[in-house]
């Protein structure tokens, strides 16, 4: 893209409603669930720009108005000089997109005015207030994982996450168990990785029990009498999970080697009061 | 100590003092103007002691106001708007947590100081006290964050 006037101008328009969806897209939740950035070409990206550009520069323009103003009385009312009198700098800024010559003062003016709102957009942004009123807008469009990881991640729960993988070897396979602290989706919504803390690694098993094998063909007349049933044989077909052992650390869990993911969440007061349990043993008073 | 020292002292204390006041007031405004005025907007929509803040903002004008009318007497009705925009916010926000912290009862304060105290383990700052006589920064919003908590529902197992 060629720098032209054009451009320069639009960023200066834009600047604060930048400044904006640059801060949006810095706050990251808690949950550490992350869609990727707010583009710049999506709709409501622009739209979100350019209201807040629009608000924060009628704002300033009316508070560097009074500032002025301030400022002349000041030097009026004690017959002191605060230098040359200028126009507004932002009146001026975006004259001089007109072609308009900026005085080196009115430039000056207008850098501090342009970092004032910056900080200002940025500031709001990331203020708590603002944290809250926006807490149950699922504005990246996460779906699922607002609802289940996001949401109660903010609101004292922790998401646990059981995921199975597709490593797997006959019928047995890996999966993991461990609270979630990061999932990342694509511009889609589908998960790209997951990453659960303090896993505890288990195999997962599907079909019948091992060591039970099918049952062969046999006629009708050779066939024990004792052998169970059809219906009985079905109950032991499923889905079973064999002995966790702690994994430790992080694990990060890539797409393709994820087949499903399940997620409870687990009230902090409650782990907390496992943890206290599990750390005093009983004292065998009868307690 | 002749005339000439004195007068000196005396100079170099006023330039003392009025970078002091000029350093103080750019903060004030900074303050005011960045991040104490929009906290109301936020208030209004928590509905949360909309009232008192509500009165406190009026009342923070008054300084403003007697300034204006003591030192500008006449002047454009700009300086008032200048003085109450950068006065008045920080002023009002102050009076608003503290009053809030008096008026709550234990259990609000209670559950206001587990959200603090979530927020300042993971800053890495000192935990705020129940008992303490001033409220902690961002009491109001830790109320507000311990109400919506109390009101949530995780999605059914």
């Amino acid at each position: 893209m060629n720098l032209t006037l054009g451009v320069l101008a639009s960023v200066l328009a834009l600047l604060p409603g930048l400044a904006l969806i640059a801060a949006f897209n810095l706050t990251t939740r808690r949950g550490g669930a992350r869609r990727p950035e707010m583009q710049l070409t999506a709709i409501s990206a622009l739209v979100l720009a350019v209201f807040f550009s629009t608000l924060a520069h009628l704002f300033t323009y009316l508070v560097t108005d009074t500032v002025l103003a301030f400022l002349q009385a000041l030097s009026i009312r004690f017959h002191t000089s605060a230098g040359p009198v200028i126009r507004n700098p932002l009146g001026a800024g975006f004259e001089a997109l007109g072609g308009r010559a900026l005085p080196v003062r009115e430039g000056l003016w207008l850098l501090g005015v342009l970092t004032a709102e910056i900080i200002l957009v940025a500031n709001l942004t990331m203020s708590r207030g603002f944290r809250l009123l926006i807490d149950n807008i699922d504005y990246n469009g996460q779906g699922w994982v607002f609802e289940h990881i996001t949401r109660p991640a903010e609101n004292g729960y922790t998401p646990v996450g059981h995921v199975y993988t597709s490593t797997m070897s006959g019928r047995f396979g890996i999966a993991y168990k461990g609270a979630v602290t990061d999932i990342r989706q694509d511009e889609k919504g589908q998960v790209l990785s997951i990453a659960l803390s303090r896993p505890e690694r288990f195999l997962y098993e599907i079909g019948p029990e091992a060591g039970t094998t099918a049952p062969t063909r046999r006629r009708w007349f050779k066939r024990d009498r004792t052998e169970a049933r059809p219906a009985e044989r079905d109950a032991d077909v499923g889905i079973r999970h064999h002995g966790k052992e702690s994994a430790g650390g992080v694990v990060s869990l890539d797409a393709r080697v994820i087949n499903n993911i399940v997620v409870h969440c687990i009230a902090n007061s409650l782990l907390q009061e496992i943890d206290t349990n599990l750390s005093d043993p009983p004292t065998g008073d009868g307690e | 100590m002749n005339v000439a020292q004195l007068h000196h002292a005396l100079f170099l204390t006023g330039v003392l003092l009025g970078a002091a006041g000029c350093i103080a007031l750019a903060l004030l405004i900074g303050k005011s103007l960045l991040s104490d005025l929009w906290k109301f907007l936020f208030l209004a929509e928590f509905r949360y002691r909309i009232k008192s803040a509500q009165v406190f903002f009026g009342l923070s004008t008054i300084p403003a106001s007697v300034v204006y009318l003591t030192v500008f007497p006449g002047y454009n009705l700009d300086i008032l708007f200048f003085l109450i925009l950068t006065t008045a916010p920080t002023f009002a926000w102050y009076a608003t947590t503290f009053w809030a912290w008096q008026q709550d009862d234990i259990e609000t304060r209670q559950a206001a100081l587990v959200v603090a105290a979530e927020h300042a383990e993971r800053d890495r700052e000192p935990v705020p006290r129940i008992d303490q006589r001033l409220p902690w920064r961002g009491y109001i919003f830790d109320v507000e964050t311990a109400r919506r908590r109390a009101a949530y529902e995780p999605p059914p197992i």
